[in-house]
């Protein structure tokens, strides 16, 4: 076992290490919920935001395991374990995405390899996006704008949360928002949780909704 | 900056969004989102209890861990737990014993013995030869 590793097996197995897991599991929800949002997609195959960070710890721990931890670098293991979380669902949401696009490069009948240079906007601007690249960021951004929209849709009326949600745009850490808003941050912590309530009661199939109905319109 | 790595407006929300909701919150406050999600918070403790005494066992879970696998061994491997020595020693006695009053002069060096000198293996081995003559003995004096 590398230091590293003795190190954080002997965190987890601290009086932190339960508290440590369960911010894991929340970060994970919230990543997933996020994603899901993002792509209308719940998390592939057979994982569930605890069977991640479940993955990431046993990844970490074992001799030969994909992670490592370098204290030097993140002192906090906390810290180090949600941004293998967030790798590992980045990865997860990443090739659920290669799998639901069929490969521009097909043979054609009569023999000619067609590839994604083939068309003539990859020729002249090689740097763009593909047609099939292009229509996945299409559905992403009407997704994640009807996410926006329903969310300012729950906190209309409530000036304090608007103002927050507003916030948003610019600012993503309390501190920030507060400076931002004006209010104080105590005020802002109470947002925080208010807005995690709402994010909770809007479900993915209502985005994909919204994102439909925005789309037709 | 190309379109493909620009981030659309929705897109920098939902990452500041996310940042912003994934900041660390009370231990109350945690056990109360878990819930909301689903979560049973006790049943993740467990989970990860199990999880770390399969990756990151403590020494005690370690010694734990080889003392069953011994003694998983010891009884998939048919054997028996090693007897006493004094009960060996009670059985080369009685075994004697049953020997003379079939009439039979055991061997001095063996009833003399105060068996200090052999080993627990030894004096099972002894056992077993008794009782192997015993058993021809007693066959031979009751046809």
């Amino acid at each position: 076992m590398s230091s590293g590793r003795e190190r954080a097996a002997s965190i987890l197995n601290g009086s932190e290490g339960t508290e440590i897991y369960r911010q894991l599991v929340r970060y994970a929800d919230l990543l997933a919920r996020m994603h899901g949002w993002r792509t209308g997609a719940t998390l592939p195959g057979v994982a569930s935001p605890s069977s991640v960070a479940h993955n990431v710890i046993v990844k970490l721990l074992e001799p030969d395991g994909a992670r490592t931890w370098d204290e030097e670098k993140e002192p906090s293991l906390l810290n180090a374990l949600k941004g293998m979380v967030r790798s590992e669902i980045g990865h997860l949401y990443q090739k659920l995405e290669e799998t639901s696009v069929e490969p521009i490069s097909i043979l054609l009948p009569d023999g000619e390899e067609r590839t994604g240079d083939s068309f003539a906007s990859a020729t002249l601007h090689p740097e763009e996006l593909d047609p099939e690249q292009e229509f996945l960021r299409q559905e992403r951004e009407n997704l994640g704008l009807a996410a926006m929209t329903l969310l300012l849709r729950e906190v209309e009326g409530n000036n304090e949360l608007e103002s927050v949600v507003l916030a948003i745009c610019d600012a993503d850490s309390s501190a920030e928002i507060a400076a931002v808003t004006g209010l104080p941050v105590k005020r802002v912590y109470s947002a925080r949780r208010e807005l995690d309530r709402i994010v909770r009661k809007i479900p993915r199939a209502r985005v994909i909704r919204a994102a439909r109905d925005m789309g037709k319109s | 900056m190309t379109r493909k790595d620009k981030k659309s407006d929705a897109d920098q929300f939902l990452d500041n969004l996310t940042s912003f909701l994934a900041e660390d919150v009370s231990p109350e406050e945690l056990v109360e989102d878990l819930r909301a999600s689903g979560f049973d918070p006790e049943q993740l403790d467990n989970e990860f209890r199990a999880l770390l005494a399969e990756h990151a066992p403590t020494w005690r879970q370690k010694a734990e861990r080889e003392r069953i696998a011994a003694l998983e061994a010891f009884v998939k491997g048919g054997a028996t737990a090693p007897r006493a020595r004094v009960d060996i020693e009670r059985d080369i006695r009685g075994l004697i014993q049953a020997m003379q009053e079939l009439g039979v002069n055991v061997a001095a060096g063996a009833y003399h013995q105060k068996f200090q000198e052999a080993t627990d293996t030894d004096l099972e081995s002894l056992v077993e030869d008794l009782a192997a003559q015993y058993n021809v003995l007693k066959s031979k004096k009751m046809p």
